[in-house]
């Protein structure tokens, strides 16, 4: 298939989850505070946090809430796609594949806006061996008239090519079904129309959509929560990129790929999407600790931003932040990184993204009690070392929108 | 036969049938579950790494061992799949206790666990209770980084989506013996057996 490039910026969903058929209840009460009752803006920048060299750098938490910007959350069934606010039939949510790939995703020309729903998705409480617990439907959003009809049924993760191509997975009996193995197979729609073209060729794995490079297509195997990470060429065409290893960030011009591997979440692997080859890889240690990430975060140009946390957990405690990073020379650096200082008593960065103004966008999360968890994000200035917390919502009833380059090849 | 032959004789079927209405009336060897008191309970600590996993018989406590579930700054998110510790709450199993989980995935004792999803979040899959170890319980060690069938150090016990209990290597203690040793005297059966509430999670005991 032929397929051109353009520019355009992606509003794009990431899962959290919701409730079933389009509830998005439980945003309720004021907002909390993400720096955990820290005074104005004065958290004292700790002397053990900032290294000489000012390569780490601590930030200063605002404790006044700012005002949500296009991106991250996407409440009350609430997306944002080009400057406008579509209400959406249902709140997006992928009970499957989780937070692990974009729950909704605009075409390119900002036109049509697809995402996953669930039907029949209550929880999992109750449910016995191989019992229905839900139906996956991915929804198509005419963006101007507002029509949001069903696109595919038994089917999520939809992830669009700048040109338009639907990539998605099907599952193979068309419902998730409890505790049992749900396969899928990996689908690609044509902007033009046609029957589905079918990618993959296993009967017995679960496949989820990621996203694309360029016109590759990134895709996950998943046993469980063990990740393999897997580039499409075609139908019936692919290669593996890594075993034990999911996506960072796919580059803005689509030709390579930043990968962590899933044992340690600390080593880095640097490929190319066309054939695989390894150009860097390695960790990002500092006199803090070697620098983790978890999957999701963007890169433009030859910077990258990642939400995480340097140390190791144990001897070296964890400490919250997002780091710039350079690919530069086919070398991957550390350039800055921005803790971010909480006295809550967990904090944890999850995913980060660049925005239009040269802000740094973070989703973050703070357990509370039990499985409570609170979600919010935050807008940072990385030369400044500033944070504004915006849009708390507890226990990921909301999609989590933003923008970001999950089409890798919209930007050159 | 002779009445005394005759009578011995009776004596001797008398103790049979006793014998077999006592075997009848005592209590069936109790199976896991917590529905006979044979179950096990995770408390997430403060870290990944440091969380308790302890083993009921007859709701009386017989093991408590060090065990971990989650990794990364966002180890006690349970919303997070691969990172996140196990969402609290009850779990079944499918399979019961087994050798192997796709061997080249997880290898050794392995015990399965129903899928489960925190309220609001997506659903947590492919849960294990399990180790570092090979097919034949040993360790396999090749080199000096984290080898996936070796126990090498407390960084092990971080998991990507289950809990993980020590090896006796390096020092640590025999934890998936004992769990071992518990399961099996508790009849616990191997292989597509099913299980219910075999484990809880949470910071609270659990409601019994």
């Amino acid at each position: 298939m032929m397929r051109g490039r353009g520019i355009a910026a992606a509003v794009v969903v990431l899962a959290v989850a919701a409730c079933g058929g389009g509830e998005s209840a439980g945003i309720t009460g004021a907002p909390a505070d993400p720096s955990g009752g820290a005074a104005a803006g004065t958290e004292a920048v700790s002397s053990t946090v900032v290294s000489a060299d000012g390569q780490v750098v601590e930030a200063v938490v605002s404790d006044v809430l700012g005002v949500a910007p296009v991106g991250f959350t996407a409440q009350d069934g609430l997306v944002s796609v080009e400057g406008r606010t579509l209400s959406l039939a249902y709140q997006p949510m992928d009970a499957l594949a989780g937070m692990l790939v974009p729950e909704a995703v605009p075409t390119f020309d900002g036109k049509t806006l697809y995402y996953t729903m669930w039907e029949g998705w209550e929880g999992l409480d109750g449910l016995q061996e191989g019992e229905v617990g839900g139906v996956p439907v991915i929804r198509r959003v005419d963006v101007a008239g507002g029509v949001d009809d069903e696109f595919r049924r038994g089917s999520y993760a939809a992830a669009v090519s700048v040109d338009g191509w639907v990539a998605y997975v099907e599952d193979l009996d068309g419902a998730y079904r409890f505790s049992i193995p749900n396969p899928t197979r990996v689908m690609v729609a044509s902007p033009g129309g046609g029957a589905d073209e079918v990618w993959s060729t296993d009967s017995d794995i679960r496949y989820v959509t990621v996203g694309w490079a360029g016109e590759v297509l990134l895709a996950y195997q998943l046993e469980g929560e063990y990740v393999r990470t897997v580039a499409f060429y075609g139908p019936r065409e692919s290669r593996l990129l890594i075993d034990g290893g999911m996506v960072v960030a796919i580059s803005s011009d689509g030709t390579k790929v930043l990968l962590i591997e899933q044992e340690n979440w600390t080593r880095f692997v640097v490929e190319g999407v066309s054939d695989g080859a390894v150009l860097w890889s390695g960790e990002i240690d500092t006199a803090l600790g070697p620098l983790s990430c978890l999957y999701g975060n963007d890169w433009e140009g030859d910077r990258i931003v990642v939400a995480g946390a340097l140390g190791d957990g144990g001897r070296q405690p964890y400490v919250p932040g997002f780091a710039l990073l350079g690919f530069r020379d086919g070398i991957l650096t550390l350039e800055r990184f921005v803790a971010v200082p909480t006295k809550a008593d967990y904090l944890g960065l999850i995913a980060a993204r660049f925005t239009p103004e040269g802000k740094i966008r973070l989703l973050a999360s703070t357990t509370l009690a039990g499985d409570d968890v609170e979600f919010w994000e935050m807008v940072c200035d990385a030369e400044a070392a500033t944070c504004q917390p915006v849009t708390p919502a507890r226990n990921g009833y909301f999609g989590v929108a933003e923008v970001n380059n999950w089409s890798g090849g919209t930007r050159p | 036969m002779s009445t005394h032959g005759w009578r011995l004789q009776m004596s001797l079927v008398a103790v049979a049938v006793g014998t077999l209405v006592l075997a009848l009336a005592a209590p069936a060897a109790a199976t896991p579950g917590a529905g006979n008191g044979n179950y096990m309970w995770y408390k997430p600590g403060t870290q990944a790494t440091n969380g308790t996993l302890r083993a009921y018989t007859g709701y009386y406590q017989g093991l408590s061992m060090t065990a971990g579930s989650g990794s990364t700054i966002n180890w006690n998110n349970p919303c997070i799949p691969n990172a996140g510790r196990l969402p609290n709450g009850w779990y079944n199993t499918y399979n019961g206790h087994h050798v192997d989980h796709k061997p080249d995935l997880i290898r050794g004792r392995v015990w399965g666990l129903s899928d489960k999803a925190a309220p609001g979040c997506p659903a947590r899959t492919g849960l294990f209770i399990h180790t570092e170890e090979t097919t034949d319980n040993g360790q396999y060690c090749p080199t000096s980084d984290d080898d996936p069938y070796c126990w090498e150090n407390g960084d092990d016990y971080k998991s990507i989506g289950c809990v993980k209990i020590s090896h006796p290597n390096n020092g640590f203690p025999n934890s998936v013996g004992s769990l071992h040793s518990w399961w099996h005297g508790g009849a616990g059966g191997a292989n597509s057996t099913y299980y219910s509430q075999i484990l809880y999670v949470g910071t609270s005991a659990p409601p019994l």
